[in-house]
């Protein structure tokens, strides 16, 4: 059976990517996201461990660099497309939104 | 540097039960080094130390499952990536990952997101998986066992046995209950002491079935289960015990001393009190009473005698005999229905001393008095009438 796709990306996989744009370690992909979101989306080790492998596999990133144990990874171009993509489905979603929605705030 | 060892059967999903447990064990001196086994359970060793505060991150991980050697699991990428949050990979086996921390502040391993929620669950089923591989060659030569190897004949020794069949059965659906508690229910983590007593029950299951199985008798069945369990209470309280008090160390053998002779004088009224005394039984079998009429001295034909459709003996290398066999499963029947007393059917490996019958025979013994005393001699020469009067004293025998 082949591997489904993703779809849509949930809130740590988007940060992730984007945390990829340049590369970056695991522990430079959670401070990164930390610093990016204000300490309001905190990646942990085996969540974000996972979610690399997903991607790796996914060919959506690379690993760029091996220093001793420690692994660098990078988005691929097919990364790209899907956080452009994604980033795009939220502006629409917000665009779509937004006469309705600024009442409301 | 003194060392113990901890026996359990824990799957993936219980992973956040071990860190309370380890820090625990710090504090008493005993620190986690290491963790191994086989597929049914895991064995965790745990080194003398300073008694300390450290700070345990437990964690699973779906590709330790494999890992039977642990250096194959020192190399998994994984810990490589945790150890760059500030921990320190410790050890592993069979989804279990064990780390102590390095920095004051802490991440969080794992969050309760539906990512570890599936990877969670995919590591307990490949550990269940596992698990029952173990379980199902196990029970497969536990139930089969018996019947290769021995011959039940009294229905003592059949309830024996479903007991044993019963409690093994038990222990294992006491070690999966949890598992499908798990998966079905979502119930999270048990307390280490959940995890101990599931594992000491399947132990003490299989225990109860090798008791039966080495013994074959419901007395020495309890005593052997009993002296297993004071060896357990032993090992297991002597660590808790601190060594500076010799007094409790005392009264630790000594109760377990105290509560071995109890069981065994509770066993000893059992068995006198359930079971018939065997009136010693004298052979009252002589040539009159079996009706052979030759005073000539006779040649071994044991194969040819009528009587060896039924009974054999073996001998001394001094042409005495020493027990009685019975070969012929109606005959045993028989006796089996005739007979008011317990038997007690001990299987004979077949031995090259028995050159008589190149086969495996029961040795029949009731209460340690052997059943049936022949004389080679005399057997030989019985004959159909004779062995009909021996059926007869056998079956009035009191």
């Amino acid at each position: 059976m082949p591997k489904k796709q993703l779809d849509t990306l949930t809130e740590p996989m988007y940060y992730t990517l984007v945390a990829l744009l340049s590369p970056r370690c695991g522990i430079e992909i959670t401070e990164f996201v930390l610093a990016i979101t204000q300490d309001r989306v905190r990646l942990v080790p085996g969540t974000l461990y996972a979610m690399l492998s997903k991607f790796e596999s996914e060919k959506m990133i690379v690993e760029t660099s091996v220093d001793g144990r420690k692994r660098t990874y990078q988005i691929t171009e097919k990364g790209k497309d899907m956080l452009i993509e994604e980033y795009r489905r939220l502006k629409t979603l917000m665009e779509e939104g937004k006469p309705w929605m600024e009442e409301l705030l | 540097m003194a060392e113990k060892k901890e026996r359990l059967l824990y799957f993936p999903f219980e992973y956040s039960a071990f860190k309370p447990h380890f820090e625990q064990q710090a504090q008493r001196g005993w620190k986690i080094k290491e963790i191994k086994g086989n597929w049914l359970w895991s064995t965790l060793v745990y080194e003398t130390c300073v008694p300390q505060e450290i700070t345990f991150y437990t964690d699973f991980s779906v590709n330790s499952q494999y890992y039977i050697n642990t250096k194959a699991e020192d190399n998994d990428p994984y810990h490589a990536f945790v150890e760059d949050f500030g921990y320190q990979y410790i050890c592993g086996f069979k989804g279990l990952v064990v780390y102590a921390s390095k920095k004051e502040k802490i991440i969080e391993l794992r969050d309760n997101n539906q990512e570890t929620k599936k990877e969670l669950r995919k590591a307990t089923c490949i550990s269940v998986r596992n698990f029952l591989y173990c379980a199902i060659v196990e029970l497969v030569i536990i139930f089969g066992g018996f019947h290769i190897t021995t011959n039940m004949v009294s229905s003592n020794q059949g309830l024996l046995r479903l007991a044993s069949y019963g409690v093994v059965l038990l222990g294992y659906v006491v070690a999966l209950m949890p598992v499908f508690r798990h998966l079905v229910y979502e119930k999270k983590a048990y307390p280490i002491g959940a995890i101990q007593r599931r594992t000491t029950i399947l132990f003490a299951s299989l225990a109860f079935w090798v008791c039966c199985y080495i013994t074959d008798q419901i007395e020495l069945t309890l005593l052997l289960y009993s002296m297993g369990i004071s060896l357990l209470v032993i090992s297991t309280m002597k660590f808790k015990i601190d060594s500076k008090k010799p007094i409790a160390l005392l009264a630790l053998y000594g109760g377990t001393l105290l509560f071995w002779l109890v069981v065994y004088f509770g066993v000893s009224t059992y068995s006198s009190s359930f079971r018939q005394t065997l009136h010693v039984y004298q052979p009252p079998l002589t040539k009159e009473s079996l009706h052979i009429q030759s005073d000539a001295p006779v040649e071994l034909k044991s194969q040819e005698s009528p009587l060896c459709r039924y009974i054999s003996a073996e001998y001394d290398d001094d042409g005495f005999y020493s027990y009685a066999y019975i070969k012929d499963t109606a005959f045993k029947e028989y006796l089996v229905k005739k007979l008011p007393y317990e038997f007690e059917v001990i299987k004979k490996e077949k031995r090259s001393s028995y050159t008589i019958y190149d086969r495996v025979f029961d040795v029949v013994i009731v209460k340690g008095q052997t059943l049936l005393e022949l004389d080679k001699n005399l057997y030989n020469q019985m004959s159909d009438k004779g062995i009909d009067a021996l059926f007869k004293q056998l079956a009035n025998i009191e």
